[in-house]
């Protein structure tokens, strides 16, 4: 790996088996700062599997976890959004039933502080909404849906649902942004979006592990790219270099994933 | 559908149904009283489970317990060492934040049904303590002579006034419940009820909110309990917080709707004054009445404030389209 300078996100050995199934088995990756990584692999290989580890979803059956240098591979999911580590799902995950401003404004719960007395009791807990809430509408400016601030989120076509997901997650102030499959179900217009929208985020100085099977995207965004096959790492690199890898290739055709063509191209 | 913009959830629709309820005993017949003092106690205990199950989706099945617990804690603060009112009152508090956090804390880090279990086990368990823990309760007996509040050497022991002293509690409860849903609190609840998943990894520490939520819960049902003590009959009974009572919280609950202060407060006023209203049904009263409540919760599953919600929210465009 070449990896010079810090290390935002750094997994040494993890492991999570179920049972007597490995789904991630020894990985280990360095992600530095700034930069766009992605994690790919033909399906079952343990891409999601990994992002529900370092989320905090599951527990690693070994192995460790830090970020900027602090363990937290026991920690919370919660603490690991306030270390800076926040996530969109695969499968859509909003708050269906509430307003897309305020599944945004969520992710400002970990940075606000009014508990139950100051909420009862504090004019600041007001400023403090107030502040929640222009936050949330920029960053459903960023990610281009300005006008259904007020809709119910589940009213929303697939594609914007995932714009408020990623909305809700920069609302939290990340420093690493795990996005699992971000273009999946995305029509050709709505991906080419996305790969702007990944662009700026890095602009901001987040940094971004993204899980994907658009090989388009990945090889045209990602500045390094990790393999997975059965759980265990199989390769990593440059875009050039994974594609050029035959451990890779050979991994996809065997497969027969249609989707394993793309890589190899 | 903004929580906040909803028509009938604002500041001045809540202050309008408070000034109804303050004119309530000069509308009602003096007869019936009692049975709207016993709305109002019932109608605070009921804004408990709003927070817990109407904002924070979980189930919770002792509210009649916490009640109980506070009714106890007041009647003997009272009657043994002469606990004046805000005295036991506060003590009404402690003992709901005690069994909300003990209990909270115990139950609440699992997802899944385990409140709903536990706070029956929880129901089933006081009942039998209320009954035959005699040397504290006096069994089945009860405790009679709960003394009522003084204010200024005049004695509030009559409904009339007493209604008065219950409803200010309420209005405060009404405040807090409609405050906090606006709050980052509140959504934070509101995330939980939506995807306790995704809120945890949206930042929000899932465990420490839902116990919040849930104390909220037991410490308005401890203190509606101490009012029920202090007043009405002056006297309790292990009857008057059976499992029953739970579930006939939580009807309130569902029938006026759950996530909204006023629909809270509509629901509990509404099913206190059912048997009185219905009384001419004589012993097929509580057929009628379950009927009633599956009828409810098939055709208006949002309750009747949802229901009233939406109609109001349908008409302007009704107008429009003449």
């Amino acid at each position: 790996m070449s990896v010079t300078g810090d290390v935002l996100l750094a997994v040494d050995g993890l492991s999570k088996h179920f049972g007597g199934v490995k789904a991630v088995d020894d990985v280990s990756l360095e992600i530095a700062p700034g930069r766009i990584c992605s994690l790919i692999g033909p399906n079952g290989s343990g891409k999601s599997t990994l992002i529900n580890v370092l989320s905090g979803l599951y527990g690693a059956t070994r192995g460790s976890i830090s970020l900027l240098g602090q363990d937290i591979t026991r920690r919370r999911p919660d603490e690991r959004v306030r270390l800076g580590l926040a996530r969109t799902f695969q499968n859509i995950r909003l708050f269906k039933g509430l307003s897309v401003l305020e599944n945004v404004m969520t992710g400002q719960h970990c940075r606000t502080s009014s508990g139950l007395f100051r909420a009862l009791l504090h004019p600041a807990s007001r400023r403090e909404e107030a502040a929640t809430r222009k936050r949330a509408l920029r960053e459903l400016e960023f990610v281009g849906l300005p006008d259904v601030a007020a809709a119910p989120a589940g009213s929303l076509a697939y594609g914007r649902q995932r714009l408020v997901e990623i909305a809700r997650a920069l609302a939290s102030d990340p420093t690493l942004l795990l996005l699992d499959e971000p273009a999946a179900g995305l029509n050709p217009h709505e991906t080419e979006a996305l790969d702007r929208t990944l662009r700026q985020i890095v602009g901001r100085g987040i940094t971004v592990l993204l899980v994907e099977h658009d090989m388009n995207l990945v090889m045209g965004v990602s500045d390094h790219i990790t393999v997975l096959n059965f759980g265990r790492k199989i390769s990593a690199g440059t875009p050039e270099q994974v594609q050029a890898d035959p451990g890779v290739i050979e991994a996809y055709l065997g497969t027969g994933d249609a989707r394993g063509a793309d890589a190899q191209r | 559908m903004s929580v906040s913009s909803r028509l009938l959830e604002r500041p001045h629709t809540l202050a309008a149904l408070l000034v109804l309820l303050a004119s309530l005993p000069f509308l009602v017949n003096p007869f019936y009283l009692g049975v709207v003092v016993l709305g109002v106690i019932y109608a605070l205990a009921v804004l408990g489970l709003y927070f817990v199950m109407g904002l924070a989706g979980q189930l919770s099945l002792a509210q009649g317990a916490f009640f109980g617990v506070g009714a106890y804690t007041a009647a003997i603060l009272s009657t043994r060492f002469d606990w004046p009112f805000p005295a036991t009152m506060g003590a009404t508090v402690a003992a709901g934040v005690l069994v909300g956090v003990a209990l909270g804390y115990t139950t609440l880090r699992l997802t899944g049904h385990y409140l709903a279990l536990a706070t029956i086990g929880f129901a089933v368990i006081a009942n039998i303590v209320f009954l035959h823990w005699k040397p504290v309760t006096n069994g089945a007996d009860g405790i009679a002579g709960v003394k009522p509040p003084v204010v200024g050497g005049f004695i509030l022991d009559q409904n009339f006034f007493y209604y008065y002293v219950a409803l200010a509690f309420l209005a405060v409860g009404a405040l807090v419940g409609w405050r906090l849903k606006r709050s980052r609190i509140g959504l934070a609840f509101l995330a939980i009820r939506e995807d306790q998943l995704a809120a945890s990894t949206t930042g929000i520490n899932v465990l420490n909110v839902k116990v919040l939520a849930f104390t909220l819960s037991t410490v308005y049902g401890a203190v509606a309990g101490g009012l029920y003590a202090h007043g009405l009959t002056h006297y309790i009974s292990p009857d008057n917080f059976a499992f029953e009572l739970s579930v006939t919280m939580l009807v309130m609950l569902l029938l006026g709707g759950q996530a909204t202060v006023p629909g809270a407060i509509v629901g509990a006023m509404l099913v206190t004054a059912l048997p009185e209203v219905l009384r001419f049904l004589d012993r097929y009263y509580l057929a009628v009445y379950g009927v009633a409540v599956v009828l409810l919760v098939v055709f208006l599953p949002q309750g009747l404030w949802g229901w009233l919600e939406s109609a109001v929210a349908r008409r302007p465009r009704r107008l429009e389209g003449r």
